[in-house]
């Protein structure tokens, strides 16, 4: 598509190359691009990225998991190498169609997975939460610097104390179909400020920002439409499946309060891991700790028929990041 | 009333004054109609139908003392006497289409909360009924608070309490006797001086008096604020906005507060003459801290031949003869209390059960404490109007109705987005650092350091009444709930469903 490939080449941020790609078909049509990394047969994980981001959003993520794990990933509608709906598919119930398409087409008949979302990703978690799909195949869900409504008014990217002027403004800055421009030095400080913890790295940053510049200014505009509006706590309140939270404490976009609220809120909520110092890119400042939680849900949840309940270590501490010793137990017996 | 055994209802609001009634306007407006307000008297008005005792009017001038949303351009004065704010209340309930949802003679006998069902039991003088969500609107200023005077079953002649006061009973002609000074006392003694033989007033602590900017609003201003809404809106806003910027006076320097009191002192001066009359009407602790009183009258009344003032408590009574404190005797007919109201110790609290099988009174046996002036932890799904930490020293309660109508109507908002049958339950924590914040804040203000003892406190000195803050302040806190600071509570499940995430996935 653009002579430049939206996301880093190299290093820990670049995506890794998947096993096999796929192109699914949604409710409404829409085709999405998805990736399967990592093994036919082990523990499945299905990874929804949010706004502005894509795929490779998650490679770090996903470089840590796919040794041991099946990790599914797809671009939303609009970001990535998925096609840009038309104005009426923009919605968080076309995301939900998304999601279950996705699930029902990338998993085996009567596999189960467990789902992590970052921002808009979590948010397409809560609004499938009814979907009976959604249902048979998630085994667990991670929430990951998300919020269920009120994102407007409880942002702090403009530090107003009025929440009636942050909801304007954020409305403003979501719902803008502003150009990003060129990257610059000007523009990755911009996007560290209102994304990343200050103690974001150079590369970090700079691999978020190739991603977000890459999101076409409509997609981003509409997308940024719904989220301004959004309403899923209902969403969140009928999410019946163990459900973890974890969120950036310096995050402006999603702050702590509303993955308290979510904690309030989610019916089988099993914690809540608040990351300090970290902003609201989550997966690629702390891949480790989003890796480790979804490695911990897989343990607790996911383990399949016959085998013993836990591993080694006990389910609180999960065991870090990348380059498990020796495959994961979780690993020998999948179904 | 048995057919409407078992009935249930989405909301039951109590009370019909300006919260019970601003609560059901509220409720008509996010289009929740399965409500009923539940009165135990058979008119709406509350407290200003109960107090219509001679010279009854607000001390807040009336176009602040009215709902927002009902703006009424034809307000007679600036301090609007009760008969027309209850006039106003009843005009509200019958624009907004209140009537069929008024249950009058329904006293409320008993709530308690039914855990399984995820609902209030409601006794009432009409019969039972259930409901999701119970919003309690009772006022502080309800109960008549009457001293315990040891005699007081000897006296032959009237005594009646200001709030319920007994117009078949003339007062022409009598001796009469008015306990207490505060803002319905004064209020009585010019209205009733002019008639009486005599009129003694028992006076613990002398309140600070400031001049009433009372006057007639001129037909050419009702014109003006019946055709141009915007200059009524524009009064409105003067009013409020003078009363905020006060408020920094009263909570957080108290000193600034010298100015009122020379101003107070200058009226006292000018109305009485009599030197001694004046030192006992000089109150010896910081103006604010007990409420300030508007009178024009309250002092020409007392320097009349005909009244006396007892600079103390009425401490005993033996037949008609009153004993004070101070030793004095007074023979009296009628005795008049104007002695207010429970306000810390809200009677509603002692008929409510809740989560955990205690009441409210119980809960609140060491002062009132709620989240954000509503929601008490244990009473899942129970809203008090007017709650903890809510009254004014100096400005419109109807501003903190309305600020805590907004948090009512996010409140059921929330409870319709998660959907199903659920409840939300205040977190201890969150009622702990609300409260916190508000003593933090209270321990300079006027009210705890002014040297008085007044009804903002409660029997362990703790002021669990007023806001320390501006009503913008609190209109801020309580526009959204928040619902990190809930639990939700959803109806128990079998074991075996809500273990089926855990173990069934793991062991089976």
């Amino acid at each position: 598509m653009s002579r430049r490939p939206a996301h880093v080449t190299s290093g820990p941020y670049a995506p890794p190359v998947p096993r096999r790609t796929l192109t699914v078909t949604s409710a409404d049509g829409a085709r999405l691009y998805a990736e399967v990394h990592g093994p036919q047969d082990a523990p499945a994980v299905v990874l929804a990225h949010g706004w502005t981001c894509s795929t490779a959003f998650w490679a770090p993520v996903v470089r840590a998991l796919a040794e041991d794990h099946k990790v599914v990933v797809y671009d939303q509608r609009g970001h990535g190498r998925s096609p840009a709906a038309p104005p009426a598919g923009h919605s968080t119930g076309a995301l939900a169609d998304d999601l279950v398409a996705v699930l029902e087409a990338a998993l085996e008949p009567g596999e189960r997975a467990v789902l992590g979302g970052h921002s808009m990703g979590g948010m397409t978690i809560m609004a499938a939460s009814g979907r009976p799909e959604l249902r048979a195949r998630a085994a667990a869900a991670l929430l990951c610097s998300t919020g269920s409504a009120d994102l407007a008014a409880e942002s702090r990217v403009f530090p107003l104390r009025s929440p009636r002027g942050r909801h304007r403004a954020h409305r403003l800055l979501l719902r803008s179909r502003a150009p990003l421009g060129p990257q610059s030095p000007l523009t990755r400080r911009v996007l560290k400020y209102a994304t990343m913890g200050p103690g974001a790295s150079a590369a970090e940053v700079a691999a978020c920002a190739r991603i977000v510049h890459g999101c076409p200014a409509g997609v981003r505009a509409r997308w940024g439409a719904v989220l301004a509006g959004v309403e899923l706590t209902g969403g969140a309140g009928g999410l019946e499946l163990p459900t973890e939270v974890l969120v950036g404490t310096a995050d402006r976009l999603t702050p702590p309060v509303q993955a308290r609220r979510l904690a309030s809120v989610l019916p089988d909520f099993r914690g809540l891991t608040e990351l300090p110092g970290l902003g609201h890119m989550t997966p690629v400042e702390d891949p480790a700790a989003v890796a480790g939680r979804l490695r911990a849900l897989v343990r607790a949840h996911l383990h399949p028929t016959g085998t013993e309940p836990t591993g080694t270590e006990p389910t609180g501490t999960e065991p870090t990041d990348t380059a498990p010793g020796g495959g994961r137990q979780t690993k020998e017996s999948t179904a | 009333m048995a057919e409407r055994e078992r009935r249930h209802v989405r909301v039951a609001v109590i009370g019909s004054g300006f919260g019970g009634l601003g609560a059901a306007v509220r409720l008509r407006r996010q289009g929740i109609t399965d409500f009923v307000v539940l009165e135990r008297a058979g008119s709406v008005g509350g407290t200003w139908r109960d107090n219509d005792y001679p010279g009854c009017a607000c001390d807040v001038p009336s176009h602040l003392y009215s709902f927002s949303f009902a703006p009424h351009p034809e307000w007679p004065r600036n301090f609007s006497g009760q008969p027309h704010i209850r006039a106003y209340l009843e005009r509200v309930t019958d624009t907004f289409g209140l009537r069929p949802h008024l249950r009058f003679h329904s006293e409320v006998e008993s709530l308690r909360w039914d855990g399984a069902e995820l609902r209030w039991e409601i006794e009432t003088a009409s019969g039972p009924l259930t409901a999701d969500v119970v919003v309690s609107a009772t006022g502080p200023l309800s109960d008549p608070k009457t001293p315990d005077i040891p005699g007081l079953e000897t006296f032959p002649g009237t005594v009646m309490h200001s709030a319920r006061w007994d117009h078949g009973h003339s007062l022409r002609g009598k001796r009469v006797a008015v306990v207490g000074t505060g803002a319905s006392a004064i209020q009585i003694v010019p209205a009733v001086q002019p008639e009486v033989a005599r009129l003694t007033l028992f006076q613990r602590t002398a309140p600070w008096v400031l001049p009433r900017a009372d006057r007639e609003i001129s037909a050419a201003e009702k014109w003006l604020h019946t055709k141009i809404p915007a200059t009524r809106a524009a009064r409105r806003q003067l009013l409020w906005g003078i009363r905020e910027l006060q408020v920094g006076a009263f909570t957080r320097h108290p000193d600034r507060l010298g100015l009122l009191e020379r101003l107070a002192r200058g009226h006292l001066t000018k109305a009485v003459k009599d030197p001694a009359l004046r030192a006992a009407l000089t109150p010896g602790y910081r103006i604010g801290c007990k409420r300030i009183l508007l009178s024009n009258t309250y002092y020409p009344a007392l320097a009349q031949p005909n009244v006396d003032l007892v600079a103390a408590g009425l401490k005993e009574v033996r037949g008609s003869t009153l004993v004070g404190s101070d030793g004095s005797e007074v023979e009296a007919d009628t005795i008049v209390f104007g002695t207010g109201f429970h306000v810390t110790d809200m009677p509603i609290a002692r008929r409510v059960t809740g989560a955990h099988g205690t009441t409210l009174a119980e809960e609140w046996k060491d002062g009132m404490e709620a989240l954000r002036g509503a929601t008490a932890a244990g009473f899942p799904n129970f809203l008090t109007i007017i709650g903890p930490n809510t009254g004014l020293g100096n400005s419109s309660m109807i501003l903190m109705i309305e600020a805590q109508l907004n948090y009512l109507a996010d409140y059921l908002r929330q409870l319709d987005v998660l959907g199903g049958k659920i409840a939300l339950s205040a977190r201890p924590s969150a009622v702990q650092e609300w409260n916190r914040t508000i003593q933090r804040r209270m321990a300079r203000t006027v009210w705890n350091t002014g040297g008085c003892d007044s009804w903002y406190l409660d029997a362990n000195g703790r002021n669990t009444t007023v806001w320390p803050g501006t009503t913008g302040e609190f209109k801020k806190a309580t526009r959204q709930v928040d619902l990190a600071e809930y639990e939700v509570l959803r109806p128990a499940r079998t074991p075996a469903e809500r273990t089926s995430g855990t173990a069934a996935e793991v062991v089976a």
